[in-house]
């Protein structure tokens, strides 16, 4: 179909929706114009125009064109405002009928105060009027070509922001923490907001509320990539409770706002991109090694280990160190690639407009089993259907197909089977117990996410000063988890017989919200805004989970299978309501004033908690604007911020109520239901409450061409649900919640751009963000005996101790030197401490990154990230494992490291793995990009306006002591805190070729 | 009504007002309301009581100590744990928790040993709880059928504390408001006498409830305790009129994993224990004298097969024979039987100072052509044995014998500990020691510690286990 005719097609359709709000959108005017790029007059798209004091707002389109209707006759203050840019505000007079122009000139710059977020009751605030450190993202281009997912495109963006990747899976998600860990029993991921309403954020192996299950081994995927990065016009971070106090018992880990993209009032214009590209796996796998000697007996041995040898139990015999490397041999690990395809449309009308997107994505890992393919759709139409009265909705829709393959904690998982497998090329290609990859391989575990997202943001204007806005939406994740075993393949347990798992979910979030705010000025320069509103939320799960064996061979579903069928069901449901007031007061547009009080009640609370009060009020002042403040060149701008809020998190569905589950019982032959203590509940229970007090400042300096923001945080957590041990003799259940602990984390963020240079064959620019942070338990609580509660183990190398960061490595320390200087290190050589001591934190304590874009000549872009985290500690099961095994080369050689001989020796026979715990700060040169810009001539060959090829590689070098694959895995992907490299493929490196074009 | 009236409606004063009223209609609204969910996945205490409930709190009292028993959790419970901290397993994998009660090296953080302890009380719970559910319920006879079967399994629960735990063992219980009543360490024979009291209770009351299979296990496990007292003749006495072929067994099953047998689940179907043989110099030949494969004397009683293909366990090293006794998922295991009953009656003879009277005792097990049967044993495959000559190989070959009759029932550690408390061994002398095969030495204990968890019991005396005690 001709685009033209596309076009008046959509506005046809939009129409007959809108066709009485149409004809009620007469007798009115309208603005429009353009936005230009000071230094090189090219136009600046996605600015947002909007119109001073009133919600009405537009998009320049990928041309910097905008317009604005159905505005009533008077005059207008329209302000320009965009990421990287100096904000720009002009006054206009709409006439009856008439359409009023106004272009906009805007100047790179290094800060800009003029940033606009949404805010939780709907309404938009300017980053000057906040008293918080928010971050703003746009995604280029190039970032889209190096970032495979949502939580890469986050990755060492955002100071304050620490994103994991855990694993080179393809379809598996990132840890994202933000200022730390606030909770030791509940989830530490943000809330997640797209385009106003909540969006399931699950990423864990949790048959509950995780985001699979059926598990791997390890790696899971993230329901927060199923975001469509193509599709994101902006992403806020609202970084703690002092910001995100509005959206209460659901935001002390932070909120991320998405808001996607939508079309403006201009013809339709189209953008299609092609991407492909390559995944590998540069992992250097070690060998399995093997030492034949004799031992005592005279009988032949292949573990003749230098432990042995020490101790007299063999004899090496001469030159017979053997390895075999099974990964290397069998070429398991192939080179993957991923491709993929987007064609999306914006436009529209004065009184509608639309944004349709589609996109295909395909992904091919570095097993032959690790794939994942999507398709999303987005359809955004926004309709002005009276000038008071505008209403935008928002469909989406994803289908995600995503074949996982068994590795890390896995005893069928492929690097586990060859790392732990034999140092002689066996029959069975060395893998252990015969577990070949093609074996395994038949092992078919499978995602199928189909999911639907429903928007509707109205905004009603009865009066100038009085606006409502009503956010409606649902969120729906229909999850097929599957898991299908053909018979007799895998001869583990009992796996030969073949068996099926089938676990269909439907999830789902409703959020509605809706607030009235009136504007009103106490004085010429005092503006208030008053604002009130109600917020309900339900979070629902409804699943079954089935299971059945002994499988018909050709059969792949329940219905073949003949023994052993079980069959649960997941029905949890939790609800939030929750009442907010807040004042706003703007005094000469320079000094700020926000207080919020917000108070919500949760399904989830203990009967005898009734309601929680969230306050929060917040300062900002643009001191450079005072009249007093020097004009300088050298030190252009200062603002002055702070805040203090406070946001929670609700228990989990059954934390507070004290149930059974049912057990099933043979009683005379005949299978009954019993039942099982399955919680000890608590009535009292509340829910946990972070207060955050942010300061810092906004500076710019060398005429804004260096801007640099400084944050520093305090946000302390009380009533955390500490999981108490019970006593076991009580015969309830390990652990009752209750309100006792305390944690703090404190720290600084740093984050410095600059326009090094602006000529205007070359541009360089740079970002610097840096971020200290420090967390620590600071109360477990007491017991009612009055002793403290213990140290809470997570697992054997991991503890939540008060005094020290949360989930930190605690193990009994080992020493060693090597006395006799024989090169080898006995056990006699090694000291291992009685008691446990902290060996480390498992989340960095710093993080850095710069990203440097040079564009030279107009047409070519060169960008980069790199990416440093530091000040923290990884168990490197894999090395341990594989040593206790007798695997591993220092379990035989002497050339070994004593360091490596000693931990091995520890791990193995002194009951310590103290020696595995190894230092894990990384530098890594994540992204790298150089862009291709076609000239107007060569994008009009191809009958386009705009044309652009990037080249992109990510996860290109590491440079890090960290003796493992890789120092940023962890084997327990998606746990709060279980941090373990086990047997774990390291993120892939990824080359990618993508072609964007746009008509 | 057309949509162009429906906005005029919304955007005029009428509207206006309506947009007010339901501001004022969502702040006035009851909130209890709206946050009401459901929640049909489990049941609430309220849910379970009354004469109806009573089938429910059995079942959940067999089960719990199905669970607790020999469950199939993927990890030990009580069966497991004796045979793995005597010698009648060895381990055969890599995880290290479970590593440390193999080498009788245990710490009280072990986590493979909390669930243990904890899956124990939630049986000893379960069952107190349908008692307590029968005495305040029951109205007739047929509401009470399990009333009798409950004290028994409540009995048989501090049975395991005291043969497999450290002698300082606190049971506590939620009080019906919520609250707890924490109690203190109870040493063995407080242990053993609250057992042998719940057996009373069970004989004395259990009316018609207390079938003659019931009876059966009372008397058997009313005999046991007496024995671990070093009451012999009181433990004969309380075992007299046991028929020899009784079994009071655990119904695994195949209808969810919860009931599979969990001795399979760790030996046959994950490799994570095989049998024994000799384990720490003084452990019984068990997988000599039972390899199927060996070619040596087949003792029946614990047959075992080398695992197919590598012959290696888990761990990728250790070569795993696995018992036979439970060749399936679905096997029964053996609580109680009338063998043991003719064993205490057997050590009361040979503590009467009359072994020529045990062996023959002895030896009519090994030629009971009915018990063989029902075991599914050869007929002959158990020659009869002969009068040893001294009272320490008289009382080794009856223990050997307890052992493979009772092989995997949670009795060997028991065993050992009354061979040291009763019989004056020494624990090196029975206990596994030296060389442990994965590295290191054999530790000391001869017991199972009371866990860290129960230290939040505020009067549990922390140190109050001995560890090395019998």
């Amino acid at each position: 179909m001709n685009i033209r005719y596309f076009n008046r097609a959509l506005l046809a359709v939009a129409g007959v929706l809108f066709v009485p709000a149409i004809v009620v959108a007469q007798q009115t005017g309208a603005i429009t114009g353009s936005v230009v790029d000071a230094a090189s007059r090219t136009p600046v798209p996605s600015v947002r125009i909007e119109i001073v004091g009133s919600p009405r707002a537009t998009i320049a389109d990928v041309v910097g064109k905008f317009r604005i209707a159905s505005l009533k006759p008077g005059q207008y203050q329209v302000r320009a405002l965009r990421i990287g840019f100096s904000a720009s505000t002009k006054s206009v007079t709409v006439t009856d009928g008439g359409s009023a122009n106004v272009d906009f000139t805007l100047s790179p710059v290094a800060i800009s105060l003029e940033e606009v977020v949404t805010t939780a009751t709907g309404e938009t605030q300017r980053k000057r009027e906040q008293g918080t450190a928010v971050a703003t993202l746009q995604p280029k281009p190039a970032e889209l070509a190096t970032a495979q997912s949502t939580s890469q495109l986050l990755t060492g963006k955002v100071a304050g922001v620490d994103v994991s990747t855990t694993g080179g899976t393809v379809g598996s998600g990132s840890r994202i923490r933000i200022r730390g860990v606030n909770s030791i029993s509940l989830n530490n991921e943000p809330l997640i907001i797209v385009d106003g309403i909540r969006f399931n954020n699950a990423y864990s192996n949790d048959a509950t509320s995780g985001s699979t299950s059926i598990g791997v081994g390890g790696q899971v995927p993230s329901r927060f990539n199923d975001i469509n990065p193509e599709d994101i016009a902006d992403i806020t971070i609202l970084k703690g409770p002092a910001a995100a106090a509005q959206y209460g018992t659901a935001a002390a880990n932070g909120v991320i706002q998405i808001t996607t993209k939508h079309g403006s009032n201009t013809r339709a214009r189209w953008t299609g991109y092609a991407e492909g590209g390559t995944i590998q796996d540069v992992t250097v796998f070690p060998s399995n090694f093997a030492q034949v000697g004799t031992t005592t007996l005279g009988k032949r041995t292949t573990t003749c280990s230098l432990d042995n040898q020490t101790r007299g139990l063999c004899t090496p015999n001469p030159d017979s160190l053997v390895s075999f490397n099974p990964l290397g041999a069998s070429r398991a690990l192939i080179h993957g690639h991923h491709g993929a395809y987007g064609l999306s449309v914006a436009g529209g009308s004065d009184q509608v407009n639309y944004f349709l997107s589609g996109n295909f994505d395909k992904q091919q890992g570095i097993f032959a089993v690790s794939q994942d393919q999507r398709a999303n759709g987005r359809a955004n139409i926004n309709a002005v259907l009276t000038p008071q009265f505008s209403v935008q909705i928002g469909s989406s829709y994803l289908a995600d197909h995503l074949r996982l393959p068994q590795n890390d904690n896995n005893v069928l998982g492929i690097v586990s089977a060859a790392m732990l497998g034999s140092a002689f090329p066996n029959a069975a290609g060395g893998f252990l117990n015969g577990q070949l990859p093609q074996v395994v391989y038949a092992i078919n575990t499978r995602q199928d996410v189909q999911r639907f997202g429903q928007t509707v943001n109205s905004t009603y204007q009865p009066l100038s000063w009085l606006t409502a806005t009503g956010v409606f939406g649902l969120d729906y994740t229909n999850r097929y988890d599957s898991q299908v075993v053909p018979p007799n393949v895998v001869t583990f347990g009992s796996l030969s017989q073949g068996q099926v798992n089938s676990n269909p979910y439907g999830i789902y979030d409703y959020t509605a919200n809706g607030t009235l705010s009136a504007r009103w000025s106490p004085t010429a320069n005092l503006k208030a805004t008053t604002s009130g509103g109600v917020q309900f939320s339900k979070e629902m799960v409804r699943a079954t989970q089935a299971f059945g064996a002994g499988l018909l061979a050709g059969t792949s579903s329940l219905s073949g299978t003949s023994a052993r069928f079980a069959v649960s069901q997941t029905n949890t449901d939790n609800k939030t309501i929750g009442g907010l007031v807040s004042e706003e007061l703007a005094y000469a547009d320079r000094f700020f004033v926000t207080g919020t009080v917000r108070t919500d009640q949760n399904s989830a609370f203990g009967q005898n908690f009734g309601s929680i009060t969230y306050p929060a009020i917040s300062a900002s002042w643009v001191v450079n604007e005072q009249s007093w403040f020097p004009k300088s060149n050298l030190f252009n701008s200062l603002r002055l911020r702070a805040a203090n809020g406070r946001s929670g998190q609700r228990p989990n569905f059954r934390d507070a109520i004290t149930y059974f589950n049912e057990q099933t019982v043979t009683v005379n032959g005949s299978d009954v239901p019993g039942i099982l203590v399955g919680g000890t509940g608590n009535p009292n229970l509340r829910p946990e409450r972070s207060t955050e007090t942010e300061f810092g400042f906004d500076a710019g300096f060398l005429n804004q061409r260096l801007g640099l923001e400084v944050t520093h945080y305090h946000k302390r957590t009380d009533d955390l649900l500490v999981a108490v041990p019970l006593a076991p003799s009580l015969g309830l259940t390990a652990t009752q919640f209750q309100n006792l602990g305390a944690v703090l984390n404190t720290g600084w963020e740093y984050q410095a751009n600059a326009k090094v240079f602006d000529a205007s064959d070359a541009r360089f620019d740079v970002t610097l963000t840096a971020s200290t942070t420090n967390n620590k338990l600071l109360t477990l609580g007491l017991l009612p005996s009055g002793k403290p509660v213990p140290p809470i183990i997570v697992n054997s190398s991991q503890q939540q101790r008060v005094g020290y960061a949360l989930g930190s490595y605690w193990m009994r320390p080992i020493s060693f030197k090597d006395a006799n200087g024989d090169g080898i290190i006995a056990r006699s050589e090694i000291t291992v401490g009685d008691t446990a001591v902290y060996l480390g934190n498992i989340f960095p304590k710093t993080n850095f990154s710069i990203t440097p874009n040079l564009t030279v000549f107009n047409w070519l872009r060169f960008s980069a990230l790199i990416d440093h985290k530091g000040g923290f500690k990884q168990f490197n099961n894999t090395a341990r494992f594989r040593c206790t095994f007798g695997n591993c080369k220092a379990s035989y050689d002497k050339t070994t490291p004593l360091a490596d001989q000693a931990a091995d020796i520890a791990a193995s026979g002194l009951g310590s793995d103290a020696g595995y715990v190894e230092d894990a700060s990384f530098t890594k040169l994540r992204e790298l990009s150089v862009t291709f810009i076609a000239s107007n001539r060569l994008a009009s060959a191809f009958h386009a306006r705009g044309l652009d090829l990037t080249i992109a590689g990510r996860n290109l070098h590491t440079w890090t002591n960290y003796k493992g694959f890789d120092p940023e895995v962890n084997s327990a992907a998606g746990a709060n805190f279980a941090t373990a490299d086990f047997l774990t493929i390291p993120p892939s490196r990824t080359f990618t070729a993508r072609v964007n074009v746009n008509y | 009504m057309n949509t162009r009236t429906v906005l005029r409606g919304i955007t005029g004063r009428r509207g206006r007002l309506s947009a007010l009223a339901l501001v004022i209609t969502l702040f006035a609204c009851d909130t209890n309301k709206i946050l009401q969910v459901t929640d049909p996945d489990v049941a609430r205490p309220s849910a379970i009581t009354g004469p109806s409930s009573l089938p429910t709190l059995f079942a959940g009292a067999l089960g719990s100590f199905g669970n607790a028993f020999d469950g199939p959790n993927g990890d030990v419970e009580q069966v497991q744990l004796s045979a793995s901290l005597s010698d009648e397993f060895l381990n055969t994998e890599t995880f290290p928790t479970r590593i440390e009660i193999d080498q009788r090296a245990q710490t009280i953080a072990n986590t493979s040993l909390g669930p243990v302890f904890l899956d124990i009380n939630r049986a000893r719970a379960a069952a107190e709880r349908a008692v307590g559910a029968y005495k305040q319920f029951a109205k007739s006879s047929a509401d009470s059928s399990g009333y009798a079967e409950s004290l028994a399994l409540n009995g048989m629960v501090y049975i395991f504390f005291a043969e497999n735990y450290c002698g300082s063992v606190p049971t506590s219980i939620q009080n019906a408001d919520g609250s707890f009543t924490f109690g203190v360490g109870l040493t063995t024979n407080q242990l053993l006498d609250s057992a042998a009291s719940k057996f009373t209770q069970a004989l004395n009351n259990g009316g018609s409830t207390l079938t003659p299979t019931i009876k059966s296990l009372v008397q058997v496990e009313l005999g046991r305790a007496k024995l671990n007292r070093g009451d012999f003749a009181g433990a004969a006495t309380a075992v007299a009129g046991v028929s020899t072929t009784f079994q009071y067994t655990y119904t695994h099953s195949a209808t969810s994993n919860a009931q599979n047998n969990g001795t399979w689940l760790l030996t046959a179907n994950v490799a994570r224990y095989g049998e024994a043989n000799l384990k720490g110099g003084n452990g019984l030949p068990y997988s000599a004298e039972g390899n199927l494969k060996g070619g040596g004397v087949v003792d029946p009683r614990v047959a075992d097969s080398v695992r197919g293909g590598t012959h290696l366990g888990f761990d990728g090293s250790t070569i795993q024979f696995v018992q036979t006794k439970y060749p399936l998922r679905t096997s029964s295991s053996v609580v109680a039987d009338g063998v043991e009953a003719r064993l205490i009656e057997a050590e009361a003879a040979l503590n009467g100072g009359n072994p020529a009277g045990a062996l023959v005792l002895l030896n009519a097990l090994r030629s009971n052509a009915a018990l063989l049967g029902l075991r599914g044993y050869p007929a002959g495959s158990l020659p009869p044995l002969t009068l040893q000559p001294d009272q320490p190989t008289q009382v080794a070959q009856l223990f050997k014998e307890r052992a493979y009759w009772l092989y995997l029932t949670s009795h060997r550690l028991g065993d050992l500990r009354r061979l040291i408390r009763q019989y004056n061994y020494g624990s090196e002398a029975v206990f596994p020691t030296g060389a442990y095969p994965k590295g290191g030495t054999y530790g000391t204990d001869v017991n199972s510690p009371v866990p860290q968890a129960e230290q939040n019991n505020p009067n549990y005396v922390a140190g109050s286990c001995k560890q090395n005690q019998a």
